[in-house]
């Protein structure tokens, strides 16, 4: 959007208001008091003014123009994003969990993340140190007053790590490319969307995971890490959930 | 009268008899939590802390208070650690379709958990030796719901869940904002979802 701001916008309508005054004053004194002589000069500068009030009136058409088309548009894209969100915050198992072996000290693991579908997206083997694996997953949390409360969370797998390895020195789940995917993957199951439209707001997405400024300039109220943990006793099965209610769950496969 | 002695003596036993098992179910009764009850006093959403955080470098400073379910404080820490990230953990404890939140551990993305601060100390209370966590204080609690929740309080404490429930896991929250996003004066409320167990960190 032009960064125009309404301090110019008064300036330049006042200018317009007070030369198109000036000239209406000008033309009835021509037109009914022709024995009021006026100079070729002035009638020049009167002329020049008039084309100047012209062009600022053309200017601010054009600008008001502009304006409503971005806001138009501004209001499709919200209504579009409004449509990605509700369909990614839908209640689902974002991951899956398999401790297939341990010790008393580190344990192996088989780690499946899913899609919006509920397909499988990665599967990995891991193995680490540790007693209890974390889990840690983003949450993006959107603020647009289009959204409604409880379809506004959007969450995708960040990284494995365990209670004797510390976050910074944990697995990372998804690459960059990885995780574009992620986003707009199933993009054909959106309700409400094209395949096109998915993919351009997922990249929409992606620029606020990574850029804090343009995130929060986009409504996004807040990016927080939430980390599943459980203790490991046996070889279980835990199943992470997205909770349309803000936040995540993580309960335990009992067969 | 003589043959009839043994027959009082028979109802006699069975009246002391009924007596005793009388006295002994009201025992079991009155000793056993009524979880249902208990449970009604939770509320649906409710925030048991807040946190304020001023990172300089690779220190953070920050403030945590504790609130019980009437939103009241009752109890603080302030602390430093060292990281760009705070890591608050939490217990999550699922009890008849309804979740129970106790945070219990402090540490940083450079900090293994093993290694955090335990924070159950802060916010318990001793109600007449029932050791109780503060944060699920209710104008409405009773001695059942007292209980109830100290039972659960000391299973956790020693590390003895399951004892109560096979349904729990721990979940450690922590901001992604870019340090110079935090801002050092905003307060940010863990908000705690009872019916469904999720946990979001809210800026006000």
């Amino acid at each position: 959007m032009l960064n125009v701001d309404l301090k110019t916008i008064i300036i330049l309508l006042s200018t317009t208001a007070v030369l198109s005054a000036l000239y209406t004053f000008f033309q009835f004194l021509f037109k009914f008091h022709p024995e009021k002589k006026i100079s070729k000069f002035f009638f020049i500068l009167l002329t020049f003014l008039k084309s100047i009030g012209v062009f600022f009136f053309i200017v601010i058409a054009l600008y008001f123009i502009y304006y409503i088309y971005n806001t138009i548009n501004q209001y499709l894209t919200l209504i579009e994003m409004k449509k990605y969100v509700k369909n990614l915050s839908r209640e689902r198992v974002l991951a899956k969990i398999s401790i297939i072996d341990f010790s008393e000290n580190s344990f192996n693991c088989i780690l499946e993340l899913y899609s919006l579908t509920g397909k499988l997206f990665k599967k990995s083997s891991y193995q680490l140190n540790g007693t209890e694996f974390y889990l840690d997953f983003v949450v993006l949390n959107f603020d647009y007053m289009f959204i409604e409360k409880g379809s506004n969370n959007i969450a995708y797998p960040s990284t494995l790590f365990s209670d004797s390895i510390a976050y910074d020195n944990g697995i990372k789940l998804l690459s960059s490319n990885e995780l574009k995917e992620f986003l707009s993957a199933d993009s054909d199951k959106f309700i409400g969307l094209n395949s096109k439209k998915v993919i351009s707001l997922s990249n929409f997405i992606f620029n606020c995971i990574s850029n804090d400024d343009f995130a929060r300039k986009n409504g996004i109220r807040s990016i927080i890490g939430s980390a599943l943990h459980h203790k490991i006793f046996s070889k279980s099965i835990y199943k992470v959930y997205l909770q349309n209610t803000g936040g995540l769950s993580m309960v335990e496969e009992n067969f | 009268m003589k043959k009839y002695l043994w027959l009082i003596a028979i109802i006699i036993l069975f009246i002391i008899a009924g007596f005793i098992l009388k006295i002994t179910y009201n025992f079991v009764v009155q000793s056993r939590v009524n979880v249902e009850k208990a449970i009604s006093i939770l509320k649906d959403e409710f925030v048991p802390l807040k946190m304020k955080i001023f990172i300089d470098g690779n220190k953070i400073s920050y403030q945590l208070k504790f609130y019980d379910l009437m939103g009241t404080n009752v109890a603080a820490l302030n602390n430093e650690i060292s990281g760009n990230q705070l890591f608050i953990d939490f217990y999550v404890i699922k009890i008849k379709d309804n979740f129970l939140f106790f945070p219990y551990l402090i540490y940083s993305n450079e900090i293994p958990p093993v290694m955090g601060k335990k924070i159950f100390d802060i916010y318990e209370k001793n109600y007449d030796g029932i050791l109780f966590p503060e944060i699920y204080a209710s104008e409405n609690m009773n001695e059942n719901y007292l209980k109830f929740i100290s039972s659960i309080w000391q299973a956790i404490k020693s590390g003895n869940i399951t004892f109560f429930s096979s349904n729990y896991n721990g979940n450690a929250l922590h901001l992604l904002s870019n340090i110079s996003e935090i801002d050092p004066n905003s307060v940010y409320e863990f908000v705690c979802h009872t019916s469904k167990g999720g946990i979001e960190i809210v800026k006000r």
